[in-house]
């Protein structure tokens, strides 16, 4: 198999212990699950402590770049943007990359103006929280970074919706690339679950939109009932917000002085998971006066460890967590004070707190490194069937029950084939309803809302299906076909082959008359759907 | 620090925040005057020339810099020389793109105007959805098959469609036009005409709400009420109904419905634009949503 090489760079400082910094240790591990792979990692800072770049040494095939190639005094803010790339250009004209994984904005919009990197460019986590996705500026750089890419990596399917919503460029070239951990049973995690122990634990940054301290008042309060609770806090990272100079003060004195509280400092992420081993109640809760409700749709690194941990975890009911632990996992909160009751019935029940650590630590199985690289895999390896691979995402709830039909571009009305099956097999399951798109050539733009031409079909259409028929202009293929279960293909309709075919990876049946149509329902109703 | 541009003017907050507004204004302006001041003198002017001859991502001399650094390494590495003419135009042009430094948090935006301004429009409309001698309204609707076939007995609907709502109402203008705009919490509504596009979920279709944002903000330029009906069902699911439509009924000027948890929800939605959250005993009666919309 050929060999690739990877360069993987994100603006994180190593020497300090935060979510960005594993990110980065995560995805060299993922990379490092491909036997073939080759990482260099350039850093942005001269090493200073190993807690993060020691673990990463111990990967046989991933090489550090130490910044003091590009520039003999690094400033303690490390490399900016454009030495950063200029780093990146030398390391490539030295050995070229097969795939340059850059991650954030700032960086992505610089190196897309280098011609000699960008058509490798994986543009990596551009949709960040703290930038405003309603200022058109931004709208038309994100654009520019999508069209330039080789590929945009986005960290969950949420985010990849959404991505694909603001920049219409990106669809068809974003892939995920979530944060991932070890397997259960690998690198010395144990595969039993950890027995239920009085420790509420935090691990990360210190941040307002992480409300540390409420978590301290927690401790205090539960404290009265069960006097040997202690909290467990791991990091070293306090941020320290404009004009709110005694928040950092306030919350280093409760963390050092509070009984009950013991504070680790940074630790490295395999310690932090031997911590959370001993057992005890996560907490991952946020506050949204401080951050943007975009966060929602991210995957929290420090979640998936507190998962492989295999202890339950408190947080906030999020549409990515409630992805990753199941819509109905029961220590979910809307405000971090929901959390109280929850870690005192934690405490009390521990039959709550082993279905809770179990559920989670099934969820981190999805996100084992192997898992992680088989996703990617396609991508830097440039397998044929990476494209069906693109197209290949879970179906939304219901989709099961609705037909697609992908017609093509010069179609003056619904054929009577299709109508006549769609007929039948409505005569034998009800409450199916039939999408008929209109192929439209990659890169058009969406349609105005209400006057999408595509409704001018409407006209030929029978009374008695008229309303369970919509019209659309396909703009989107790879969107179009979530929220469809089956294709409708009837032999000698005007089909659009490149649309069914995407139809296809994507995993629908085809039906090509009313019998089969009934029998791909049947199936597809079995329960294939998320 | 907010733009003063961007700030409400004073009145549509309160008086006191209002004074509070102008007199940071006044100290915006004077700050301004004095920046003004002080980049137009000699040393000002010295030192923003030495500040772009420096700046390390587009300045000049660090251009330079960066050339003589290709060529050393083409040089010591034995580089192919073919990409030299490449990496000295990178070096000499790029980048030239700089990305800006997110903004700071933007503070809660003010609705009070949106708020004022569904008020008058319900209350304008009122006589004319409440209805009198019992005739029937014309209602742009969303909404599943049981409530389409209970409310079309007793009013006249349009039953709008993402792809053709906008010519189709604007052929029915000429007749009077609609009423209300009545939403109701349904995933799949109008026969699955408009499912993944009112809810959250995470699709395109359905994320920033286009489609259904467009329809409100039509009616609206038509002083068209927009009202977002919570049944029962809808809101028996708890803090996952209001996850999954609380950003679509933000939208609208009015939302009704059967659960007290959802209501005091919803009302304290930070990005409410409508007037409010008002209760109803039976959300699936019509009438009892038209008249509760007008009270």
């Amino acid at each position: 198999m050929t060999r690739r090489r990877v360069c993987l760079y994100s603006p994180a400082d190593l020497n300090l212990v935060s979510g960005s910094a594993i990110w980065v240790q995560s995805v060299a591990e993922t990379f490092h699950a491909g036997e073939n792979v080759e990482i260099v990692l350039p850093l942005r800072s001269p090493e200073r402590r190993g807690l993060i770049t020691d673990q990463i040494r111990r990967l046989p095939r991933v090489t550090l770049v130490d910044p003091r190639r590009q520039r003999r005094f690094v400033p303690p803010t490390g490399l900016y943007a454009a030495e950063a790339l200029d780093l990146i250009e030398k390391l490539d004209r030295e050995e070229p990359f097969d795939a340059i994984v850059l991650r954030s904005f700032p960086y992505c919009i610089v190196a897309i103006e280098r011609p000699a990197i960008r058509d490798r460019l994986w543009s990596t986590y551009i949709l960040e929280p703290e930038r405003d996705i309603t200022n058109p500026a931004h709208v038309a750089e994100l654009i520019a970074i999508a069209e330039v890419s080789r590929y945009v990596v986005v960290q969950s399917e949420e985010m990849r919706a959404l991505f694909e919503a603001v920049v219409p460029a990106g669809r068809g070239k974003t892939i995920i690339l979530p944060p991932a951990v070890p397997a259960p049973g690998t690198e010395g995690i144990p595969e039993s679950l950890p027995p239920p122990a009085r420790r509420l634990f935090y691990a990360g940054k210190f941040h307002p939109f992480y409300p540390v301290p409420r978590m301290i008042d927690f401790l205090e309060e539960l404290r009265g009932d069960y006097p040997d609770l202690e909290f467990h806090a791991i990091g070293d990272q306090i941020f320290r917000p404009p004009g709110g100079e005694t928040w950092a003060e306030d919350l280093e004195r409760r963390l050092t002085s509070t009984e009950g509280v013991v504070w680790h400092g940074a630790v490295p992420r395999d310690d932090v998971i031997r911590l959370l081993g001993a057992g005890g109640i996560a907490l991952s809760l946020w506050d949204y006066g401080h951050g943007s409700t975009m966060n929602d749709l991210v995957v929290s690194t420090k979640l998936l460890d507190y998962c492989l941990a295999g202890v339950p975890v408190v947080l906030n009911r999020t549409a990515a967590q409630a992805t990753i632990l199941g819509d109905d996992y029961p220590l979910f909160v809307t405000t971090a004070d929901e959390a109280l009751p929850l870690i005192r019935r934690l405490l009390s029940d521990e039959a709550l707190y082993r279905s809770a650590a179990a559920r989670c630590r099934a969820a981190a199985d999805a996100f084992a490194y192997p898992r992680a690289w088989s996703g990617l895999a396609p991508y830097l390896e440039e397998r044929p069937d990476a494209a069906a691979h693109l197209a290949a995402r879970p179906k939304l709830a219901g989709a099961e029950r609705r037909i697609g039909v992908p017609l093509t571009a010069d179609v003056t009305r619904v054929p009577e084939a299709i109508l006549s099956a769609f007929r039948d097999a409505r005569a034998l399951v009800d409450d199916i309803a039939l999408v008929v798109g209109i192929a439209a050539p990659p890169g058009s733009p969406d349609p105005a809302p209400g006057r999408d031409p595509a409704a001018a079909l409407r006209v030929g259409l029978p009374d008695d299906l008229g309303r369970v028929v919509s019209l659309r202009t396909i703009t989107d293929p790879w969107n179009w076909w979530r929220t469809l279960g089956i294709a409708l293909a009837p032999d000698g309709a005007p089909i659009d082959q490149q649309s069914l075919d995407l139809g296809r990876a994507s995993g629908v049946g085809v039906a090509t008359d009313a019998e089969s149509l009934v029998s791909a329902l049947v199936t597809a109703n079995r329960g294939w759907t998320s | 620090m907010t733009d003063p541009a961007e700030r409400p003017e004073p009145g549509s907050i309160s008086e006191a925040a209002g004074r509070a507004v102008q007199a940071d204004r006044a100290r915006v302006e004077a700050a301004a005057q004095a920046a003004r001041r002080r980049r137009s003198s000699v040393a000002g002017r010295l030192d923003r020339g030495l500040r772009w001859l420096r700046n390390r991502q587009t300045g000049p001399l660090p251009r330079l810099r960066r050339v003589a650094g290709v060529l050393r390494s083409t040089a010591r590495n034995r580089d192919s020389w073919r990409a030299l003419p490449d990496a000295l135009a990178t070096a000499l042009l790029a980048p030239v793109r700089v990305a800006s430094k997110p903004p700071p948090p933007r503070p809660p935006r003010d609705w009070s105007p949106q708020r004022a301004a569904a008020r008058d429009r319900l209350a304008r409309r009122a006589a004319l959805l409440t209805g009198t001698g019992g005739s029937r309204r014309r209602l742009a609707v969303i909404a599943d098959g049981t409530d389409l076939e209970a409310w079309t007995r007793v009013h006249d609907l349009v039953a709008v469609r993402p792809e053709d709502w906008a010519v189709v109402l604007e052929g029915g203008e000429g007749e009077g036009g609609i009423h209300a705009l009545v939403v109701t919490a349904t995933p799949a509504g109008n026969h699955g005409a408009w499912a993944y596009r009112i809810g959250w979920v995470a699709h395109p279709d359905g994320l920033l709400q286009r489609d259904l944002g467009a329809l409100i903000r039509w009616c609206h330029e038509r002083d068209v009420p927009s009202i977002f009906v919570i049944g029962q069902a809808a809101a028996a699911t708890g803090s996952s109904a209001l996850a999954t439509w609380a950003d679509a009924a933000a939208l609208f000027d009015l939302v009704v419905t059967s659960s007290t948890e959802v209501a005091s929800a919803l009302e304290r939605h930070p990005d409410r634009q409508g007037s409010g959250v008002r209760p109803v005993a039976d959300a699936r009666d019509i009438d009892a949503v038209l008249a509760v919309a007008v009270a």
